[in-house]
């Protein structure tokens, strides 16, 4: 009897480990039962549409969405990733989906996003025009070359024949938003669509009528399911659903 | 080891003068033949699922090494980006591993010797940065020490220094981070040390400072440098509180990882090749560090 007592507390805490290690298979094995859900389309999209997307799909049943940069999208289909529809934030990693084979369908234009100058809330820096971007007393933000909005700004600032004088070269357009909307920076380039978001002052420049990204959708696969070629037919639907939640959230039309 | 010293009995062993290393541990009291009967007595699944767990952390670099584009490597890792990068990269985390040794050094004896008020709060607030996502360090960050920043406001109305944006920032970010690595390595070492040798100094005479230089530093020797490896590894592997706090700029704030970051962007190839430089680094230095400095 007092051996059983004896015992009884050291036990305790292995069972618990037991019990934590059951759960853990439990919910490896269910997590692998819902992946291989037949039905459910798959629709992964560039992380600037992220909300965009989500309204759109609101209407749908049985679709979810991945959301991540364009080329982390197309790193993770050509890995193998299962997805039914492919949107990215503009054409150069589109071509790279269909130029390796994991992207079948033709691809059509959704939206399009435009570049605009945006402030600090309440303009702290005084910015009025581009040409403010490469006043060195004030902390200027870009996107990096490497990533859309990044080429598309240098293109701008190089045609406008404006050297800027940046701080940070961001490494997404969401984190350079976050750190204006944190007042950390006084300005930078980014989207329409995310400077409505953030409720940041956007400074209409000149220069940059006419630079944006075009946001591309395609079908995954080269036969897809009358289900999946109807969702795309909704996003591409000039007056369609789709077009007037891109036109609210700031995207312009194709 | 040879298959005599697995075979031979205790008692021989401990007396074979040509085994120096052996003689010299058993005369401390602990035999390496005993040690090593011990561990070829481990249970079978405990050393299987050992294996796995090894398996689990090596096979991903595996998955690198033959992903790597070994022909355009020498080109890839002799762009002026990479190098650009790596020396941003050293110096930030030398000089993170740095400011936890001058920091961390004192927390961890306050841990250990100290009576604390709150002593479970304040190790869990040591601890906090281990399991915050990098992302939300690098925002707390922001918050404290952004120009609008809780402290941050004042250092740029009083002193002009804006932190976010400059090397010393992503020092910062980087220390943030490591520092939880150093302090609780160093603190288990304090208390496992215990204070009998500090209370026999003290009644030798010796002084506060000359305990700690002489007694304890020596004693909890190895544990320091594990700690300070440790540390370093963490600030050089370190990107989102990196990211966030100090944002990305070439020779300034744009590190190793941050660099791959962006080849992945580019060209995926390109950012195997520069993930194995890190690689290269830290097994170099983390192998060197076990060799000399911490116990085999």
């Amino acid at each position: 009897m007092v051996s059983v007592r004896d015992t009884g507390p050291k036990l305790r805490p292995l069972r618990s480990l037991a019990a934590l290690l059951a759960v853990a298979v439990v919910m490896l094995i269910s997590a692998g039962c819902g992946a291989s859900n037949e039905d459910e389309i798959v629709v992964m999209a560039a992380s600037s549409l992220t909300d965009a997307v989500e309204t759109v799909l609101a209407d749908h049943g049985n679709v979810s969405a991945v959301f991540a940069g364009s080329s982390t999208l197309v790193a993770q289909l050509a890995e193998g990733a299962s997805a039914d529809v492919l949107i990215t934030a503009d054409q150069a990693t589109m071509n790279r989906a269909t130029a390796d084979g994991s992207v079948q369908g033709v691809s059509s234009v959704i939206a399009s996003n435009s570049l605009v100058l945006a402030t600090a809330l309440g303009n702290p820096g005084a910015i009025t025009e581009l040409a403010d971007l490469s006043r060195s007393d004030l902390l200027i933000g870009l996107c990096a070359e490497a990533v859309p909005c990044g080429a598309l700004s240098q293109q701008a600032l190089a045609d406008a024949q404006i050297e800027a004088a940046p701080d940070t070269l961001e490494l997404n357009v969401r984190a350079l938003v976050a750190k204006l909307a944190l007042g950390e920076l006084d300005a930078g380039l980014i989207y329409r669509s995310d400077a409505l978001a953030a409720g940041l002052p956007v400074v209409e420049a000149p220069q940059l009528a006419g630079r944006s990204n075009r946001y591309h959708i395609a079908a995954v696969s080269a036969q897809p399911s009358l289900r999946v070629q109807a969702l795309i037919d909704d996003f591409t639907a000039a007056d369609g659903d789709a077009a007037m939640i891109f036109a609210d959230q700031g995207f312009g039309p194709p | 080891m040879t298959a005599d010293t697995n075979n031979g009995p205790v008692a021989d062993k401990t007396t074979d003068a040509s085994n120096a290393e052996n003689a010299n541990i058993a005369s401390n009291g602990v035999s390496t033949v005993e040690h090593q009967h011990l561990s070829s007595k481990l249970p079978a699944t405990l050393t299987w699922v050992g294996f796995v767990a090894f398996a689990l952390l090596a096979l991903p670099v595996a998955g690198l090494l033959q992903r790597a584009p070994w022909s355009t490597l020498p080109s890839i890792l002799s762009s002026s980006e990479v190098l650009q990068a790596l020396r941003v990269s050293l110096i930030v985390s030398l000089a993170a591993a740095a400011t936890c040794l001058v920091l961390g050094l004192p927390l961890a004896f306050v841990l250990a010797r100290r009576r604390l008020r709150f002593p479970r709060l304040i190790r869990a607030v040591v601890m906090l940065p281990m399991v915050l996502p990098p992302v939300v360090a690098g925002t707390a960050l922001l918050f404290a020490l952004g120009r609008r920043g809780l402290v941050g406001q004042w250092l740029d109305n009083w002193f002009g220094v804006s932190l976010p944006f400059t090397t010393a920032g992503a020092v910062i970010a980087a220390a943030f981070v490591a520092l939880p690595f150093f302090v609780v390595t160093v603190e288990a070492a304090l208390r496992q040390a215990g204070d009998e040798l500090d209370e026999a100094a003290a009644t030798l005479g010796a002084g506060a400072w000359s305990r700690i230089v002489h007694v304890a530093l020596p004693t909890i020797r190895p544990a320091l440098f594990a700690g300070i490896g440790l540390a370093w590894a963490r600030a050089l592997g370190e990107f989102g509180a990196t990211l966030t706090f100090a944002g990305s700029f070439g020779g300034r704030t744009r590190t190793l990882p941050l660099e791959t970051y962006l080849a992945l962007e580019r060209d995926p190839e390109a950012a195997v090749a520069v993930s194995l430089i890190l690689i290269a680094v830290a097994l170099a230095v983390l192998v060197a560090l076990r060799d000399r400095w911490t116990p085999r």
